[in-house]
């Protein structure tokens, strides 16, 4: 009997909801606990998951994404191997499970037919193989393992797929003799991927790789009487990240404190514009994305970088957004956000959150910034001194928006309740001074103080 | 410190606790004067005259029988069986005597009796001398199966046998008696139930039983130079069995392979893979599995002796396997 | 019937009593048997009451007894309680077992019942590792064995004897001969059924003797005894003796035997036999034995009631004492 997929009520007071993406498509198969959408109300974006197993089936004439809908609106089927939808075949609503095969999408047939053929004893799974390990550690992560490809020797997903895919990355590909090559020469297979992103390493490439630059790392071997686990790969990664940047650049960290409220009435607007409207509102992080792109026109030496004795000015924003993740840290980028509306800005990043959390980044997604927002203020956080983002020249911290008593005229004693926010800019001493690095802040703060500025572009 | 054989290391803990113990008497065939087959008793008859070492007809059932009475009235027999393949002809005695005596009392009779003797293949020794048997003993509740894998552990392990009130077969690989080891000059004694982790590592987990852990340390140092970690755990004794070791470090590598020189069907590896699925299944990341000699009585020759027990490359491919998995 | 000892009223009447004790028991055992009570087999010892009898009247509770199947008389004969038997036969926590044993699996080490036993033959081997210990320790008890003819066509038995006279060690091996082992006919078993010829082939002592007379019994085993304590190695003593009850309760006792061979054995009673040859002798008056028999009546009385008051074992001890600790 297919399961009928509702629009669910997310929250006490939740009546309607904006189904903003499928996670599962039409005739994937689904297990208890997978993500079948994401629905966005009123606060927030809530992934929803299966309670069933089987067969995800969106009627071919849906159109409930990106429309707000009641709670209670049939979404989807969950449908067992061989069962067909009610959408299918005759109009009526009761689904049959003797309809007719051809009825059944293709890839939906297959399993059906091995399935009766092999008279429920078969070895065809609807989802891949997983150790129990990995599986374990996929929960731990929060990953989606039935999308990935396993690396075991018939194809299983082991622990090493889970952790890669928790990275966002994809576990270069690499001949077994490569990899052992590798291992004794010491060569970071995931750089050498990195270089050669769609092919198969060989051990040619290790060797030639080996000689370009042999710095050879022993590992160490791991002693006893203290709890000692790996390094996580996305903790490697933000750890060199990390010393390089400090041990490489000369921060300087300028601090001012901004008065949002023109930012906070138009994010209200915005919000309660969008309250008829289906695609995500704008955050405060899309607007400051817009509104710093907007400055750095006029202040292009923060959006540069060193290479080696050449400074490289880019002429695009690729803007970064530090982002906690169950993995740690990752800066998804949305690419030319000066050519991009605040509309754009908002649902590219609704959808690098969502992939952020299921841990399906790409590495097109975490690659290419030339600018980096990083905003704590939801921690309550108020000033901080963030670490440049390698290689570019600045970060720009946003601390909490907080009501304050400010004092407006001094003359006639005016003071007034303003929605204060601090910011503080870091920027690499070697590429621009810090006079033009406060200049840029300054114009931050400005459009930050009056919107309308910056739309005057 | 001094290196002394497996054999001594043995002899001298049946010799200290013999000294220690006046109760203490050991039976078989040729180990009065003569000092055993192979030299287990070596020097202990004229210490400690008949009555103590005391030579047997070959009637296995009726000296294992005869030390069970004795060990129920006050006496600590250890039986020398020379080859451990001589076991079976006492084995109803074993099972249904000595493994259910403190049983069936409720407690009231204590079962201090020792079993030892020589097994394994090798040395073209045939098949009625090449004798494993150990995992059918571990299947029996009421015995405990020790066997160590060097001389530090035989000699401490021997002295908690001959210490303990419960019925233990002592079993020597007979490809280990010459070898060598560090044994301290001091008194000490090595609890049951306490795997030693050999080697530790963090890719994978090899269990290896007996003889097999030479062979194991063998194949690990060649993978080593590939920067493949291997922890290597010696049970040393498989009843008790220390699951929790394997269980711990299986947490840490995610995979485990069983490797024991005897027969898969039913044996230690089938076991320890069961209750590592039962106790340990989410920590898996590859099927658990075993490398075992071939499923046949042993042959003579030596060739064909070579070729039903697992050797050093063997391991280290199934290691390799056990990675790719 | 034997010639008379010069024995006490008292000592008389103890062995009148012992013999009426384990008759009124094993009676007692069998209704409950019929009754249901009794969960398990049940292997009666009427009819043979006169050798346990008769040996045991020389042990102390330091001498250790192994015994068979049928061996609730050795038990009672040994100091084990009437209360304590019927109680292990139905399965409760006062059994003399624990409820761990039942009717074969007797223990009682506190009176030197060091077990019966389901498996024939092995008690011939520990009763003769109770003499190994005897002469190690020094201690001055003998090892006693009791069991049947179909015992002496067992290796255990030819092992054991061997051992026992090349060693010289202290042990009573007490066949009771009663024609059967099981349901086989020694004579079709054997072609040599003069067990105490079988013994003396192994160059120790051994005698025949009417089984059916306690005091033919006693004395040969207070012989064997003393030669036991003495030094002077093993004894065989076989009773020539008949079962009138089935191999056990509840099993078709037919088809092997004659009606008339157990009819003349039943006019051969070792108890009321007994009786009339005190009476005869003068060494006892009716009122005697009628106040044994109310003694004894009131004691088997009790001992049912308080096994049937008796709990059962606490399920979760189910696999306690499988080890000394």
């Amino acid at each position: 009997m297919a399961i009928e997929i509702l629009m669910p009520r997310l929250g006490w007071t939740m009546e309607e909801g904006t189904l903003v993406e499928w996670v599962k498509h039409d005739g994937d198969p689904i297990q208890p606990g997978e993500i079948m959408f994401i629905v966005e109300s009123d606060k927030a974006l809530n992934e929803v998951e299966s309670f069933e197993s089987g067969i995800f089936r969106i009627p071919t004439a849906s159109d409930v994404l990106g429309k707000l809908v009641p709670v209670g609106t049939l979404l989807a089927y969950i449908v067992q191997p061989g069962e067909t939808a009610s959408f299918e075949g005759t109009s009526t609503s009761t689904a049959s499970v003797s309809a007719p095969m051809e009825n059944i999408p293709a890839s939906i047939q297959k399993v059906a037919t091995t399935h009766v053929a092999q008279n429920a004893v078969n070895n065809d799974r609807l989802l891949p193989a997983i150790s129990p390990r990995a599986r374990r550690v996929a929960s731990e992560l929060g990953v989606e393992w039935a999308t990935l490809q396993g690396s075991g020797r018939t194809g299983r997903i082991v622990e090493r797929d889970v952790r890669a895919a928790a990275n966002g990355k994809i576990l270069p590909q690499i001949s077994p003799v490569a990899k052992r090559a590798a291992d004794e020469l010491g060569v970071d297979v995931a750089a050498l991927a990195d270089q050669m992103p769609g092919q198969r390493i060989t051990r040619t490439h290790v060797e030639r790789a080996a000689q370009a630059a042999p710095h050879i790392v022993s590992k160490q071997v791991v002693s006893t009487s203290e709890v000692r686990s790996p390094l996580p790969r996305v903790r490697q990664v933000i750890a060199e990240r990390m010393t390089a940047s400090i041990s490489t650049t000369a921060p300087v960290t300028l601090t001012t404190e901004v008065d949002a409220t023109h930012l906070v009435k138009m994010r209200r607007d915005l919000k309660e514009a969008g309250k008829t409207e289906t695609r995500p509102v704008p955050s405060y992080n899309d607007l400051l994305a817009k509104l710093t792109t907007a400055a750095l026109a006029d202040h292009p030496h923060l959006n540069a970088r060193l290479d080696g004795d050449e400074i490289v000015t880019s002429t695009v924003v690729n803007m970064g957004f530090a982002m906690d993740t169950e993995r740690g840290l990752l800066v998804p980028v949305i690419r030319d956000t000066q050519a991009k509306s605040i509309r754009q800005i908002a649902t590219e990043s609704a959808a690098l959150v969502v992939r952020a959390q299921n841990g399906s980044l790409s590495p097109d997604d975490l690659s290419g910034a030339t600018f980096t927002i990083t905003n704590l203020g939801m921690y309550e956080i108020d000033v901080f001194t963030p670490i440049i983002n390698l290689p570019q020249c600045a970060i720009l911290g946003v601390g909490r928006i907080v009501p304050k008593q400010v004092v407006m005229d001094v003359e006639s004693e005016t003071v007034a309740i303003r929605h204060m926010m601090f910011m503080s800019l870091t920027f690499d001493h070697r590429l621009v001074d810090g006079a033009p690095a406060a200049r840029f802040l300054q114009q931050v703060k400005r459009f930050i103080e009056q919107p309308y500025l910056w739309l005057l572009d | 410190m001094r290196e002394i054989t497996f054999t001594t290391a043995a002899r001298e803990a049946l010799d200290e606790e013999m000294e220690r113990q006046p109760n203490i008497f050991v039976v078989g065939e040729g180990i009065g004067a003569r000092g055993g087959n192979f030299n287990t008793t070596l020097g202990l008859y004229e210490k400690y005259g008949p009555m103590r070492l005391r030579d047997t007809p070959i009637v296995e059932r009726g000296f294992v029988g005869m030390c069970a009475g004795a060990a129920m009235t006050g006496s600590r027999p250890v039986v020398d069986f020379m080859f451990f393949d001589f076991i079976l002809d006492s084995v109803g005695e074993l099972v249904n005597q000595i493994a259910k005596m403190q049983y069936m009392s409720s407690g009231r009779l204590k079962m201090p009796l020792v079993l030892r003797g020589c097994i394994g293949i090798g040395g073209a020794s045939a098949t009625h001398h090449s004798g494993n048997y150990y995992p059918i003993f571990v299947h029996l509740p009421g015995i405990k199966v020790v066997l160590p894998s060097n001389p530090y552990d035989a000699k401490g392990l021997f002295k908690t046998a001959l210490r303990g009130d419960d019925p233990v077969l002592f079993l020597e690989h007979k490809s280990l008696l010459n070898s060598k080891g560090d044994v301290p000059e001091e008194e000490y004694c090595i609890p049951f139930g306490q795997a030693a982790i050999v080697r530790e590592g963090r890719h994978a987990t090899v269990v290896a039983i007996g003889s097999m852990v030479r062979k194991t340390i063998e194949a690990c140092d060649a993978l080593a130079k590939e920067n493949i970690s291997v922890e290597i755990i010696d049970p040393r004794t498989l009843a008790p069995l220390d699951i929790s070791t394997i269980l711990q470090s299986v947490h840490k590598t995610g995979r485990l392979l069983i490797v024991d020189e005897t027969f898969a069907p039913c044996g230690i590896g089938a076991e320890i893979a069961a209750q590592v699925m039962a106790l340990g299944f989410d920590d898996l990341d590859a099927p658990v599995q075993r490398l075992n000699g071939l499923h046949t009585p042993t042959p003579y020759s030596p060739v064909l002796e070579a070729a039903v027990i697992p050797n050093a490359d063997q391991v280290l491919q199934s290691i390799r396997d056990l990675l790719a998995e | 019937m034997s010639q008379t000892l010069n024995l006490e009223k008292e000592q008389y009447l103890a062995l009148y009593r012992q013999m009426l004790e384990i008759r009124r028991t094993e009676e007692q055992l069998a209704k409950s048997h019929q009754a249901g009570l009794i969960p398990g087999a049940c292997h009666t010892y009427v009819g043979e009451e006169a050798i346990a009898t008769g040996v045991c009247a020389h042990l102390t509770p330091d001498d250790a007894v192994f015994s068979t199947h049928r061996g609730h008389g050795h038990a009672l004969a040994k100091g084990v309680p009437p209360k304590e038997v019927i109680a292990e036969l139905f399965g409760r926590a006062t059994g003399v077992s624990r409820g761990r044993g039942g009717s074969m699996h007797l223990f009682s080490p506190e009176v030197g019942l060091m077990g019966t036993s389901g498996i024939v033959g092995p008690c011939i081997l520990q009763a003769t590792g109770a003499g190994y210990s005897s002469k190690l320790l020094d201690n001055g008890t003998v090892g006693v064995a009791f069991f049947g003819d179909g015992a002496s066509n067992n290796g255990a038995f030819h092992e054991g004897l061997n051992l026992a006279a090349i060693w010289d060690l202290p042990v009573i091996f007490v066949c009771e001969n009663n024609m059967y082992a099981t349901e086989v006919a020694f004579s079709y078993a054997t072609r040599n059924t003069e067990v105490a010829e079988r013994a003396k082939t192994y160059g120790m002592n051994a005698c025949a003797v009417d089984g059916n007379d306690v005091l033919a019994v006693y004395r040969a085993a207070g012989e064997a005894v003393s030669r036991a304590r003495a030094g002077y190695g093993p004894t065989l003593i076989e009773g020539k003796t008949y079962r009138t009850r089935a191999h056990a309760e509840g099993m078709r006792d037919a088809g092997y035997r004659t009606a008339d061979e157990l009819d003349a054995w039943k006019q051969r009673d070792p108890i009321s036999n007994y009786r009339s040859k005190l009476l005869t002798l003068g060494v006892a008056s009716d009122s005697d034995f009628d106040h044994i028999e109310a003694e004894v009546k009131s004691l088997i009385d009790d001992a049912l009631e308080f096994a049937k008051n008796s709990p059962y074992p606490d399920p979760t001890t189910a696999a306690e004492f499988i080890f000394s600790t």
